[in-house]
């Protein structure tokens, strides 16, 4: 039998003879650092997919905004006809509410005030004013109305995209 | 109470003046100005349309301090706007609150 001397290491009771304390216990401390290594290996996949998810939205959301603004500008720009300006309102106001939808729909959209905020001035700035008057006049395309509703769409397009750099921002 | 824009007015609100339609924005305003004589808390509710100009959104709710002469004050007492997109909501509320001082925008 041997004699365990006082400065070797104890070993824990199912221990098998002969071994000791950090030979058991390697084995599960690889393990245990390989299944660590899986899980950060998968939930940066899963942060990248939501990532290209976001931005990819994000993308559908800018060309549905800049294809309302030439709408809106050809609204605004063109004479007015009852039948055409009466459809042509309609489908400003239900894309609009769509688009507002779907902007909605993006990661942490509760703490994008910014968003909020460019959204309600975008709306302004689309169907305010004349918008659906019976006696509105026909623009021109350097008028007032017409810049802003360029800046207004640029603006909202911006502040989405600095929302979601912030949401997926690694620090 | 509770009223509701496209259930008791129109699911198409469009306009600002009664010139400019049947479901426009001046209509609606005498609708809401009726409903808050019969009632010291009014309800609206913004869903269930197919989408709001602002126009008619200001001549509305902005209306009623513009040419009724509700204070802001009062409207934040008696009036509560509900909706699914907040933005819509906050965005009538700065039509009440600017009214007074600017006129129509």
């Amino acid at each position: 039998m041997t004699t365990r001397g006082a400065l070797e290491p104890q070993c824990i009771p199912l221990c098998p003879q002969g071994k000791s304390t950090l030979e058991v216990v390697a084995p599960w401390i690889t393990w245990a650092l390989v299944l660590l290594g899986w899980v950060v290996v998968h939930l940066l996949n899963v942060r990248r997919a939501r990532r290209e998810a976001d931005f990819a939205a994000l993308r559908a959301i800018e060309n549905r905004i800049f294809a309302l603004r030439s709408a809106s500008v050809d609204y605004y720009t063109k004479p007015t006809s009852d039948d055409a300006d009466g459809a042509i309102a309609g489908h400003i106001k239900a894309e609009l509410q769509s688009i507002v939808r779907h902007v909605r729909q993006l990661r942490n959209h509760e703490k994008a005030s910014g968003v909020r905020e460019k959204t309600m001035e975008w709306r302004r700035s689309l169907t305010g004013g004349d918008f659906e008057s019976a006696n509105r006049k026909a623009l021109s395309a350097d008028d007032a109305l017409v810049r802003t509703i360029w800046l207004t769409s640029d603006a909202l397009v911006q502040s989405i995209r600095d929302h979601l750099d912030r949401t997926h921002r690694w620090f | 109470m509770k009223l509701s824009v496209a259930r008791d007015f129109s699911r198409f609100p469009a306009g600002r003046f009664k010139s400019d339609g049947k479901a426009s924005g001046e209509l609606f305003r005498e609708m809401l100005v009726e409903k808050l004589k019969s009632t010291d808390k009014l309800t609206v509710s913004l869903d269930g349309t197919m989408g709001y100009g602002s126009s008619f959104l200001e001549e509305a709710f902005g209306g009623l301090v513009r040419e009724h002469g509700f204070t802001a004050a009062e409207l934040r007492k008696r009036l509560e706007i509900i909706a699914e997109d907040e933005s819509l909501v906050e965005e009538v509320w700065q039509y009440i609150s600017e009214a007074r001082d600017k006129g129509r925008t």
